[in-house]
C-alpha cells in the first residue's frame, strides 16, 4: 500500500513507499506513482519529486533499476528526483551504486 | 443381586425388597437429620454399622445425597456389602470429606443438592483426586445432566430409582476403577523415576569424552518425556573404527522403553562380541518387524528412526533409516546432507544396507540429530542449523529458552576430529543450509523473511546494517541463481556460516548452471551521465561484503561479511 502525500511547498509533491523497495513490489509501486504523477501533471507547477523512502531498510536492485528509470523520467521533464532515507543501509547502497551522484539524497 | 437384603424403614416408608431397594428422591425429611452437621450426621452411620457389622473392607464410599431417606437406604446396603459409607448432604459436606486425609475409593454424587449440584462436585473431585471415580445420581431422563457429567470426568451413572443391585454394582466397579488408576498412576511414576535414571545416564555418556577416540563428540539432548525417547551409541568398533548411532524410537511409552533397553542389549552383546553395525541394524529391525507381528495390527506400529555412521581416518560411513539425513561441513566446501535417507526400521520387511562413503578430512565436522530438532526450528519457522548453532554454542539460558517449545524429544550431536589447536567452537557456525528450485522465485520474500528470522535466531547482537547487507546480497544472488543458472527442477544451494571467534559471516550461493559473463566493473565505469540500467545486483554483491570469491564462472559465489 503507499501513502501520498502533497508537501505544503508549491514546487514539490511527495511520494512515500511505506516499505522496502524491492522486486517484488517495484511493478505495483510504478503503477501506484504513475497514478499519482498523472494527477499531478496535469495541475502543473511542481519541479521536485521527493520520494520518501525513511520505512524502507532495503533497496535491492530492481528498486535501484526503479529510482534510475523515475530520475530519467523526470529528468527528461525538467524536474528532479528527491530521495528521502533513513536506514544506513539503504544509504550504503545509494553510495555504492554511485546513485547519489545523481539523485539528491535527504536523511531524515 | 441381594437376596438377603430386606429393610423396612418404618419411619419413611422406603421399601426395600428382595430384588433390591427402590428409593425415591424427595422423600420425608427428618428435620433433625436435615439440620445435622457433618459430626453429627455421622453418629447413625456409626451405630448402623453395630447392626451391620462389616464382613470385610471393599473400599470407602463417599455418599452424598441430600435427602435422607435415600442417603439411609443407600448406606445399610453398601455397609452390608461390606463397604465403609461417608456421607455428606450438601456440598459444603462433600468438600469437607474430600479435603480430610482418609482415602476415597469411590463416590455417588446426587446431583441435585440444596448448595450445588453434583457436576460441581465432580469438579472438586478432579482437583482433589483425579483418580477416583465417581458416579451421578439423577432423575430419570436427565440426558443433559447426564452427558455434562461425563464429559466432566463421571465414570457412570444411576437414573432414580436407584435399585439396590444396581447401586452395589456400580460402587463396586468405582472402586475396581480408581484402585486401577492408583496402580496406573503408581507404575507410571516409577516408570518416569526410573526414565529420570536412565536419561542422567545418558546424560553423564553424552559429556564425558571417550577415551582413545580421535573424535571430538559433543551433544544436546532435551528428553521430553521421561520413557522412550532418542538415544545415542557410541562404540569402538576396532583400532580405527568408531561407530556413533543415533536412535529415535517411535513413542514415549513403556512399548518404547522396552524397545530401547532391548536395542541397548543387543548392541552390547552383538558389537562386543566383534559383530558388525549391519548385524546390529539388521538384528533390531528384524525384532521391531516381530513385535509388530505380535501386535497384529492392535494398537501403534513402533518403529525407529535411526543413524549410523562410521568413522575411519579420512572418511565417514553413513546409513540412514527414517532418521534426518546428517549434515557433513568440511572448509571450503558446501554444507551439504548427506546418506540417501530410508524408511524407519520396523515399517517393512526390506532392509537394504548400502552405507554411502564420504571424505571425512580434518577440520571437517559431522551433524546429525533426531527429528525433534527439526520440528522445532519449523515451529520457530528458522532453519534447522541456526537452532543447531545456537544450542551447541549458546549458554544454558539460551539452551532452556530454545527448547521450552519443544513437543519432542531433541538430540543433537556434532562429531569431528579431536584438535588441541582448534577449539570446539571454530569447527561449528553453519546457520542457514538451504536448497531452492526455480518456482521458489515467486516465494522469494518468504524466503528472505526466513532467512532473516534465521539469522537473528543465531545472532542476536548482529547490526541491523550488517544484517541487511547479507540479506540483499543472498536475495540477489539466489534470485540471479535461480532465474539464470538453472533448470526448473535444477537445485540452488545457500548456506551462510558463522565461525565464532572469527568474527565473520560466509555466505555460499551455488547453481549448477555454466555461470556469466558480465563484467560488473566495466558496466559501472560505462554508466556515466547517462545511468544505463544493468543489473545492479552484481554491483550490490561485489561491493557490500568485505570480500567476494567468484568461481565457476559465477555459478559459485562465496561472500564473507565482517560482523564488527
Amino acid at each position: 500500500m503507499t501513502k501520498t502525500t502533497d508537501t505544503q511547498a508549491a514546487d514539490r509533491i511527495q511520494f512515500a513507499i511505506p516499505g522496502d523497495l524491492l522486486s517484488t513490489n517495484a511493478a505495483a509501486t510504478r503503477g501506484q506513482l504513475d497514478a499519482f504523477l498523472g494527477d499531478r501533471q496535469r495541475a502543473g507547477g511542481w519541479t521536485v519529486l521527493e520520494l520518501d523512502l525513511r520505512h524502507a531498510s532495503m533497496v535491492d536492485s530492481v528498486g535501484l533499476n526503479f529510482l534510475v528509470s523515475l530520475h530519467k523520467r523526470l529528468a527528461a521533464d525538467g524536474r528532479r528526483l528527491r530521495v528521502l532515507i533513513h536506514s544506513e543501509s539503504v544509504k550504503r547502497i545509494l553510495r555504492f551504486t554511485r546513485l547519489d551522484q545523481y539523485v539528491e539524497v535527504a536523511e531524515g | 443381586m441381594e437376596p438377603n437384603t430386606e429393610i423396612v424403614h418404618e419411619t419413611t416408608g422406603v421399601e426395600e425388597s428382595g430384588a433390591g431397594v427402590v428409593c425415591s428422591h424427595g422423600g420425608a425429611r427428618p428435620q433433625e437429620v436435615a439440620a445435622a452437621p457433618v459430626e453429627q450426621s455421622l453418629a447413625p452411620q456409626t451405630q448402623h454399622c453395630q447392626v451391620f457389622p462389616r464382613v470385610r473392607t471393599t473400599g470407602v464410599v463417599l455418599l452424598v445425597e441430600d435427602d435422607p431417606v435415600t442417603r439411609l437406604a443407600f448406606q445399610r446396603i453398601l455397609e452390608k456389602q461390606g463397604f465403609s459409607v461417608r456421607l455428606a448432604a450438601s456440598g459444603a459436606e462433600a468438600r469437607e470429606r474430600l479435603w480430610r486425609a482418609e482415602e476415597i475409593d469411590a463416590a455417588i454424587l446426587d446431583y441435585a443438592l440444596p448448595d450445588t449440584n453434583g457436576i460441581e462436585i465432580l469438579d472438586l473431585i478432579r482437583l482433589r483426586d483425579p483418580r477416583l471415580a465417581a458416579s451421578l445420581v439423577t432423575a430419570v431422563g436427565e440426558k443433559e445432566i447426564i452427558a455434562r457429567a461425563m464429559s466432566e470426568g463421571a465414570c457412570g451413572f444411576l437414573e432414580k430409582p436407584v435399585r439396590g443391585t444396581e447401586l452395589s454394582r456400580e460402587v463396586k466397579k468405582l472402586v475396581a476403577t480408581t484402585r486401577r488408576n492408583r496402580r496406573l498412576a503408581n507404575m507410571v511414576e516409577e516408570v518416569q523415576q526410573l526414565g529420570r535414571i536412565l536419561n542422567a545416564y545418558q546424560r553423564a555418556h553424552l559429556e564425558e569424552p571417550l577415551a582413545g577416540w580421535p573424535l571430538e563428540v559433543t551433544a544436546v539432548h532435551h528428553p521430553l518425556y521421561e520413557v522412550g525417547g532418542d538415544h545415542l551409541l557410541q562404540h569402538q568398533l576396532s583400532e580405527r573404527e568408531w561407530l556413533l548411532i543415533s536412535l529415535d524410537i517411535s513413542g514415549h511409552d513403556l512399548s518404547a522403553a522396552c524397545t530401547l533397553a532391548y536395542f541397548q542389549g543387543i548392541a552390547s552383546g552383538i558389537l562386543s562380541g566383534g559383530g558388525t553395525p549391519e548385524q546390529l541394524v539388521r538384528r533390531f529391525h528384524a525384532a521391531l518387524l516381530e513385535q509388530n507381528a505380535l501386535l497384529g495390527g492392535q494398537g501403534a506400529l513402533v518403529s525407529a528412526a535411526l543413524c549410523c555412521l562410521v568413522f575411519r581416518p579420512g572418511q565417514v560411513e553413513v546409513a540412514c533409516y527414517g532418521s534426518p539425513q546428517p549434515v557433513l561441513a568440511i572448509p571450503d566446501r558446501l554444507t551439504r546432507r548427506v546418506g540417501a535417507s530410508r524408511e524407519p526400521l520396523g515399517w517393512f520387511e526390506q532392509l537394504e544396507w548400502n552405507p554411502e562413503v564420504h571424505d571425512f578430512p580434518p577440520g571437517a565436522m559431522m551433524g546429525l540429530w533426531t527429528d525433534g530438532l527439526e520440528d522445532l526450528a519449523g515451529y520457530l519457522g528458522i532453519d534447522t542449523m541456526a537452532l543447531a548453532h545456537t544450542l551447541l554454542l549458546g549458554g544454558e539460558k539460551e539452551t532452556a529458552g530454545c527448547l521450552e517449545d519443544a513437543a519432542d524429544d531433541v538430540m543433537l550431536v556434532t562429531v569431528a576430529h579431536r584438535r588441541a589447536d582448534a577449539p570446539r567452537a571454530a569447527r561449528c557456525g553453519c546457520l542457514l543450509q538451504q536448497r531452492y528450485v526455480a518456482r521458489q522465485l515467486a516465494d522469494i520474500d518468504e524466503l528472505q523473511a526466513f532467512w532473516q528470522r534465521s539469522l537473528l535466531w543465531a545472532l542476536p547482537s548482529i547490526s541491523s546494517e550488517r544484517l541487511h547487507d547479507i540479506l540483499l546480497c543472498c536475495r540477489e544472488a539466489v534470485i540471479n541463481a535461480l532465474q539464470y543458472g538453472c533448470g526448473a527442477e535444477d537445485h540452488v544451494h545457500l548456506e551462510a556460516f558463522h565461525a565464532p571467534g572469527t568474527g565473520r559471516v560466509t555466505v555460499q550461493v551455488k547453481d549448477c548452471g555454466g555461470g556469466h559473463q558480465a563484467d560488473w566493473r566495466a558496466a559501472l565505469e560505462d554508466d556515466g551521465q547517462g545511468m544505463r540500467e544493468f543489473s545492479r545486483g552484481l554491483l550490490l554483491i561485489h561491493t557490500l561484503p568485505a570480500a567476494v570469491r567468484v568461481a565457476g564462472n559465477g555459478s559459485h559465489l562465496i561472500m564473507e561479511f565482517e560482523l564488527r
